[in-house]
């Protein structure tokens, strides 16, 4: 036979007490103690309740919450700038993987003059792997004049700030600067 | 960007064929330009068929492939032929196309010396005495001479 702890039967009364008060729906009259009670309805405890109620029920509605962040962002024009330094945090737990990586590639690739084979080279793969967040650490490696890194900014960004020119110093400067716009860089 | 250089025995063990030649350091190691970039005397892009937007320069109007045959066409348009003569021959500017299963891997060009000129990778120029001296595991086998007529070398 089934046996429910006290602490348990606690916490499924409750559980059912929300429930029920969810499947009320915002539009319910609230906490009536209906017809048969004989304590009068208390209107103004009654609206009050009923506020907390869609409050309440607004903060969990996951479309509501999508729209507060949008507002939020439209609201602090560096609110992306904001969210997206997080992903510079993110890019420090990774260095040590990424330097591994780089150090592995570059080493394996030094003497070969091939784009195929240095963009192809496992380690190379990798670092695309790790993606967007370690987008900040691939920058750097531009920023400090190192090359071969445009194609894994592309496929790890899904963005070219530079798709019609064949020189390599313009790519590095618009991928800098783009670096930079989302504060991305110093 | 200067790299830090590769060392003489970091390139014998790339290319063993240099071990034990009259070879020298030309440069400091750069990944500013390329071994395909350096035989066209460009050093301020790295040659190579890729698409745009990739750092990389290839000639406009070309196949966006690695084959030796489009690589030729290039040398042609620079007024380079076909040669079969790897030796040096006064008054003829020569490059040697290094490949392997039709693919090229590298280029190196000779200069009024007699001597070639290679750029190895991301790593540093070098000047090494015979064409056959880069051949090996890292730029293949097979190679490819063509020369051009340089009047200012007689």
């Amino acid at each position: 036979m089934l046996t429910v702890k006290r602490e348990d039967q606690c916490r499924i009364s409750s559980l059912a007490r929300s429930y029920g008060r969810a499947v009320r729906g915002i539009g319910a009259a609230g906490w009536s103690y209906g017809a048969k009670s004989k304590r009068p309805i208390d209107h103004q405890r009654t609206a009050c309740r009923n506020n907390w109620y869609v409050k309440q029920k607004l903060q969990y509605d996951i479309e509501e919450r999508i729209g507060r962040v949008f507002k939020w962002m439209l609201e602090k024009p560096d609110a992306r700038t904001t969210g997206e330094r997080r992903g510079l945090n993110q890019a420090e737990l990774l260095r040590p993987e990424f330097n591994h990586l780089v150090e592995q590639w570059r080493k394996e690739t030094r003497f070969s003059s091939s784009a195929d084979e240095k963009i192809l080279h496992p380690a190379y793969q990798s670092i695309i792997a790790m993606g967007r967040s370690a987008v900040p650490l691939v920058l750097e490696e531009l920023q400090n004049g190192r090359g071969h890194l445009f194609w894994a900014l592309r496929y790890m960004t899904g963005e070219n700030p530079c798709p019609d020119s064949n020189n390599a110093h313009e790519t590095r400067e618009a991928w800098l600067e783009w670096g930079r716009r989302r504060g991305l860089l110093d | 960007m200067i790299n830090a250089m590769a060392s003489l025995a970091d390139i014998e063990a790339a290319i063993p064929a240099l071990a034990g030649t009259n070879y020298s350091e030309e440069s400091l190691a750069t990944e500013e330009y390329n071994c395909i970039a350096y035989a066209f005397g460009d050093t301020k892009n790295p040659w190579w068929p890729k698409e745009k937007g990739y750092g990389y320069y290839w000639p406009p109007g070309f196949d966006q492939d690695d084959s030796v045959d489009t690589l030729k066409s290039i040398f042609r348009v620079h007024g380079y032929s076909d040669c079969d003569n790897k030796e040096h021959q006064v008054g003829y500017e020569k490059v040697a196309i290094y490949s392997r299963n039709g693919k090229f891997l590298h280029a190196a060009r000779q200069l009024q010396s007699g001597r070639w000129a290679s750029k190895l990778g991301d790593e540093q120029d070098i000047e090494h005495e015979r064409v056959e001296h880069v051949t090996g595991d890292a730029y293949g086998e097979d190679i490819h001479v063509m020369r051009k007529r340089r009047e200012d070398w007689t």
